[in-house]
């Protein structure tokens, strides 16, 4: 078999290896409903693996979709072109295996730990391509295969903008669309986008602030799940909390609030202990724990949400059915028609 | 009235240009043997001039704190100033490399055709080869969407993400106290706000030396500078990796500047505001830095080689870990006598140490217990 045939095989091979990763980062496990494996995407077993474990080379949403690539071309230079032959390659190989090793064990949750040694895989990758090609007489296709390398770049952003979003909620409300209707669907959004994106730069980046400053008494006490903003824009005072992991946070270190009590002896402990009269979060963050979530639709009266999903939710002794939908639901006609401001109070619902 | 951009400027010619410049006159100095590619000792200053800042600021917050905010901005400035006047004679080699780099360079001379924007020369837009040509404008057009993006943000854009804010916040506090202490609990009594990060402090550092500088001229609440280093260090990472694949090839050195550029992930990196360019560079330089430890038997590359994995360390709890596998790489492979590695790898090692691991021994011993720390629900 000549290079010319062998080269273009890799490429029909590689192309073929690309899609079956797709098919099966493309695939949901309806069953599923941990939030947090979700939006990681990392909620099956084979997607665990693929874009937790091994996902500096195979979380194409994130990291391209060219970087497994490394693995045979490094092979190549190690067994075929004997590279790796003076001290310096191995010692820069070995701390790169390691550090690699290290990511996949411990930063598989968190694609900005995989992201850590992305430039030196993709130059290590594309010089290691281009002793191949030198090595194989293959001069004339260099620009060639760079140029199909970048289009395989272009085409995973397309493909990981329609395909592989990490939207939560889109994937729990088993947003499964054929692949002519997400096109369509993305388009028909363009003008909404455009028109949003208009006005949110004449809107303020934090509308909650804004309300939280102006529209809350002085003493205002937050329970803040997660929502450090508070702290940064706002002389407001509050419980720094995170519902995830179920901790909050003070001088004496960390504590429960769930562990160990019923959603009243929640509200009572907030109110009472914590003295905490409003709530700072967002609906999605809520959904985080089952029970948290309970807690807020019983107790939290829904005051303010703006369009970074901020909510600002009132803290009350008296037990009611408390939703956001309704506001929500003003807020999202809003954006689709691209019309601020881009907030709601129950005011604008009733 | 000094607008608060303004402000952002003046301390961004001090920190990256003025600091930077002392340091690669330093590198040019002690580089007798010119073992480091200039151009790689340029990208090793702009990158140190900010870091050391920070790591000076640390000693002195922690060693010397609660003093006026002039006097630590006096101190630092004043020793990049006595580093610099001690290293003046490599002014004129530092002065080539920068002319030689900032000059308008014509493209119609033949020397001259490979010559592109990333390698930080002015160019005139004409190749006889049009191909080049095409990659000549892709990566003018890169580089000044990267440079608009950078500036369209830091005017437009606040800090909004989570852990960005969080950094935020304890630069903050720390200028406020003008106080690095150990402790059990990170907690802020005048917020209740609980500082959970377990890296190293350079990166908050950053914002405090911001918010210092900017107090002396009445603006408390700037926050420019902190959010440039994205965008700065995202900058770095593109000029290192251009300048070595050039070495290879030019369409190489491209195309592998338009993958990255255009990989999701690197682009959410460089451009919304966080910690990951700057530690990202860090690891790029240490990984170069310990090539040039083995390759050339010198004082100037082992310290190098200190400085960045130390710098990686003092940046991110991942840093810590790699500059161990450096420190064994370096052993391993390093050509020598078994006493002369030891020895070697104990001088990277100190310096590590002092480019912030230190930290991570007090955070165990007498702070939070970083990431041996038992975590406890009272």
């Amino acid at each position: 078999m000549s290079n010319k045939v062998k080269l273009y095989l890799y490429i029909f091979l590689s192309l073929v290896f690309i899609c079956v990763v797709y098919f099966f980062q493309t695939q949901v496990d309806e069953t599923v409903t941990d939030v947090n494996l979700i939006h990681r995407r990392i909620e099956t077993p084979i997607k665990f693996w693929m874009n937790g474990y091994l996902g500096h080379f195979f979380n194409f949403k994130y990291l391209g979709s060219i970087n497994w690539l490394l693995i045979p071309l490094a092979l190549f230079a190690f067994l075929k072109l004997k590279y790796f032959n003076q001290e310096w390659k191995k010692a820069i190989a070995l701390a790169y295996i390691l550090s690699l090793f290290l990511i996949s064990v411990k930063g598989f949750f968190n694609a900005r730990y995989q992201l850590t040694l992305l430039p030196i895989t993709l130059s290590a990758l594309l010089y290691f391509l281009w002793l191949y090609l030198e090595h194989q007489d293959l001069h004339t296709f260099k620009k060639f295969v760079l140029i199909l390398i970048v289009g395989l770049v272009f085409s995973n952003d397309v493909f990981g903008l329609l395909f592989l979003r990490e939207s939560s909620q889109s994937i729990l409300q088993q947003d499964r669309q054929g692949l002519v209707e997400r096109i369509v669907n993305y388009i028909d959004s363009i003008p909404a986008k455009i028109a949003y994106y208009e006005n949110k730069s004449r809107t303020p980046a934090y509308p909650v602030i804004d309300f939280i400053r102006k529209d809350l008494p002085a003493d205002a006490h937050f329970l803040v799940n997660n929502l450090p903003m508070l702290y940064y824009y706002s002389n407001k005072k509050g419980i720094y909390y995170w519902c995830g992991d179920d901790t909050y946070y003070s001088e004496n270190g960390r504590s429960r609030i769930m562990e160990n009590r019923s959603i009243d002896e929640m509200m009572l402990f907030i109110k009472d202990t914590l003295k905490c009269d409003y709530l700072l979060s967002t609906p999605s963050y809520n959904k985080y724990d089952p029970k948290f979530e309970e807690f807020t639709k019983a107790y939290c009266k829904p005051v303010f949400l703006d369009l970074g999903e901020f909510a600002v939710y009132k803290i009350t002794r008296e037990k009611g059915n408390y939703s956001i939908e309704p506001m929500a639901k003003v807020l999202s006609k809003r954006l689709s028609k691209g019309v601020p401001p881009f907030y709601v109070t129950p005011d604008d619902v009733e | 009235m000094i607008s608060a951009f303004f402000v952002f400027v003046l301390l961004f010619v001090l920190t990256n240009g003025a600091f930077s410049l002392a340091v690669s006159l330093c590198l040019f100095r002690f580089d007798k043997e010119k073992v480091i590619a200039p151009f790689q000792k340029i990208i090793f200053s702009l990158a140190l001039g900010p870091f050391l800042t920070s790591l000076l600021l640390y000693y002195l917050l922690w060693l010397v704190p609660g003093l006026a905010p002039i006097t630590y901005i006096l101190v630092v400035t004043l020793f990049f100033l006595v580093l610099g006047a001690l290293n003046i004679e490599s002014f004129n080699d530092v002065f080539a490399v920068l002319k030689q780099r900032l000059k308008f360079i014509d493209k119609t001379k033949e020397e001259n055709k490979n010559t592109f924007l990333l390698d930080l020369k002015f160019i005139k837009l004409y190749s006889s080869d049009y191909t080049l040509n095409y990659f000549n404008i892709l990566s003018i057009v890169v580089v000044i969407y990267i440079c608009w993006q950078w500036i369209w943000r830091l005017i437009g854009i606040p800090i909004i993400g989570h852990d960005m804010l969080e950094y935020a916040i304890q630069a903050r506090y720390f200028a406020q106290h003008r106080l690095i202490e150990y402790v059990e609990n990170r907690y802020h009594p005048e917020t209740e706000f609980f500082y959970v990060g377990l890296h190293g402090f350079s990166f908050p550092l950053l914002g405090t030396w911001e918010v210092l500088f900017s107090e002396l001229f009445g603006k408390t609440e700037n926050d420019y500078y902190l959010k440039s280093i994205t965008g700065y260090y995202g900058f770095l990472i593109f000029f290192t990796q251009f300048f070595w694949l050039k070495r290879v090839n030019i369409w190489l050195a491209m195309a592998a500047s338009v993958i990255l550029f255009f990989t999701y992930g690197f682009f959410i990196t460089i451009t919304e505001y966080h910690i990951d360019s700057y530690r990202i560079f860090m690891i790029m330089a240490s990984f170069i830095a310990l090539a040039y430890a083995i390759n050339y038997h010198n004082y100037l590359t082992l310290v190098l080689l200190g400085v960045f994995a130390g710098a990686q360390a003092f940046i991110h709890s991942f840093g810590v870990f790699v500059s161990v596998f450096i420190v064994m790489a370096f052993i391993l492979f390093y050509k020598n006598t078994m006493q002369k590695k030891i020895i070697y790898a104990l001088l990277v090692t100190a310096i590590i140490m002092l480019m912030g691991g230190i930290h991570y021994v007090m955070d165990v011993l007498f702070g939070t217990g970083w990431i041996f720390q038992e975590i406890k629900y009272y």
